[in-house]
């Protein structure tokens, strides 16, 4: 067993360091990508964190959607198959349509949460 | 960019003018994978003259040659839209290595959080965004019979078609399927609208990043390099993106005003506006926007592009999703 500091909590002090410290050291692409790279060990720290949780909640979604059992390993097949429905039509009347509205709408926020959070913060158009 | 560069541009200037020219004040201002801008000074028998250098690296990743897209931006001048006016354009990529032109350098902003800085400080929103209206108008106005050769539509003359199957091409290429996506693919084709009734030329970029303001308002619509024929409500809708809006996300017209003061200009320059069109175009363009960054992981993860920024390009996807579900919210 790796002792403390935890995954997460190296993430995010890697995270700090290269914002605080290391982007406004350098210039140029080097400096852009130090940012992207800040930004992505953001995003790998709040995964690590809260996607266990996520994955249950988008697999609860998808199994009321589908109506079928879907387990939080396999979201890939299952999003498929909503995606499929969603073509064909299966949320073409008003109804449906607000209820689909509103869980997609549930779900993109969760996945927000971990690669850009804030950006929820406009709900306006 | 070569080391030379100022000694090949005063050779090549020289002989272009017939008499010996100075290049002084070379600065880079972007050098990306698909263009090098710099800015210089050329002392042209005794006159300073402030010029913009725009090089393609590597002609075969041109979507409009140098020519063709000197030709359009001439064009626009000449019918109203304000455009850097082209001084030079040299196909030889022996010149300079790679194709390039050569433009008036505007002064003013560019980079989005500045143009913004130097519009809310000035309370200049709807006037740029007004001019913006007027100089789409403008173009769109313009016989597109007169456009030069390269200038062409994509899917021939029909452009709504032809978005939609891009859509369809983006959707079935996602590593991870997305729902959201399908959703508004379902919706986009439920709602097409008819094939335009008149093409005309379309920027099809325009909007804050590529255009050049100053305290007194715009000043020129820049890169045109993906000029084409097509529906001219496409032009119109893509500046009021979220992602231009550079959080500045109460102005929905590029973080500078609304939607009516961009309508009412296109509208009072002869303009046709279609408030359905333009919901779909608007959709389109932000499903079209997150399928495009979704082929960035794509092409870090196939190793055709490794880059960590296309890597990041991957995860910006649910922003995009998030975007589009705002923009179908059921009332």
């Amino acid at each position: 067993m790796q002792p403390r500091p935890s995954a997460i909590e190296i993430l995010s002090v890697v995270a700090e360091v290269l914002e605080r410290d290391i982007v406004p050291a350098l210039s140029g692409p080097a400096q852009h990508h130090a940012r992207v790279a800040a930004s992505l060990v953001g995003i790998v720290e709040r995964e690590l964190r809260l996607g266990p949780e996520q994955r249950e909640r988008e697999a609860a979604m998808l199994a009321d959607a589908l109506a079928d059992r879907v387990s939080p390993d396999d979201l890939v097949a299952a999003r498929a198959r909503f995606a499929a429905s969603l073509r064909a039509g299966a949320a073409d009347d008003d109804t449906a349509n607000a209820e689909t509205w509103a869980r997609l709408f549930a779900s993109v926020r969760d996945d927000l949460a971990i690669s850009k959070p804030g950006h929820d913060g406009w709900q306006g158009d | 960019m070569a080391r030379d560069l100022p000694q090949r541009l005063e050779a090549w200037l020289s002989d272009r003018e017939g008499s010996p020219v100075e290049v002084r004040a070379l600065t880079l201002a972007s050098a990306g994978a698909r263009r090098t801008n710099a800015l210089f000074e050329a002392v042209v028998r005794g006159e300073v003259r402030p010029l913009a250098l725009t090089m393609i690296p590597y002609a075969a990743v041109q979507i409009l040659d140098v020519a063709g897209e000197a030709g359009v931006r001439t064009l626009a001048e000449q019918h109203g839209v304000p455009s850097p006016h082209i001084h030079y354009v040299c196909r030889d990529e022996g010149v300079l290595g790679g194709p390039f032109f050569i433009s008036t350098a505007v002064p003013g902003e560019t980079v989005p959080r500045r143009v913004l800085r130097v519009v809310h400080a000035n309370g200049i929103g709807r006037r740029v965004v007004a001019q913006l209206g007027d100089a789409m108008a403008c173009l769109h106005s313009i016989d597109p019979a007169l456009a030069p050769e390269g200038v062409v539509p994509l899917g021939g003359d029909r452009p709504i078609e032809a978005a939609l199957r891009a859509i369809d091409e983006g959707i079935r290429l996602l590593l991870d399927p997305s729902p959201t996506f399908s959703y508004c693919m379902r919706w986009l084709e439920r709602h097409r609208p008819p094939e335009p009734p008149r093409m005309t030329i379309v920027h099809s970029d325009i909007r804050t990043g590529n255009i050049i303001v100053g305290e007194d308002g715009l000043r020129a619509i820049l890169d045109w390099e993906t000029t084409r024929i097509g529906d001219p409500i496409e032009d119109v809708a893509w500046p009021c993106q979220r992602m231009w809006r550079f959080r500045e996300d109460e102005h929905t017209v590029g973080g500078m005003a609304d939607i009516a003061t961009l309508r009412d200009a296109y509208v009072s320059a002869g303009g046709a506006w279609d408030d359905e069109r333009f919901a779909w175009w608007r959709v389109l363009g932000t499903v079209r926007w997150g399928l495009g960054l979704a082929g960035q992981a794509r092409q870090h993860l196939d190793g055709s592009f490794p880059s960590i920024v296309m890597a990041a390009s991957g995860r910006r996807v649910p922003e995009l999703e998030y975007d589009a579900l705002l923009l179908l919210r059921p009332h």
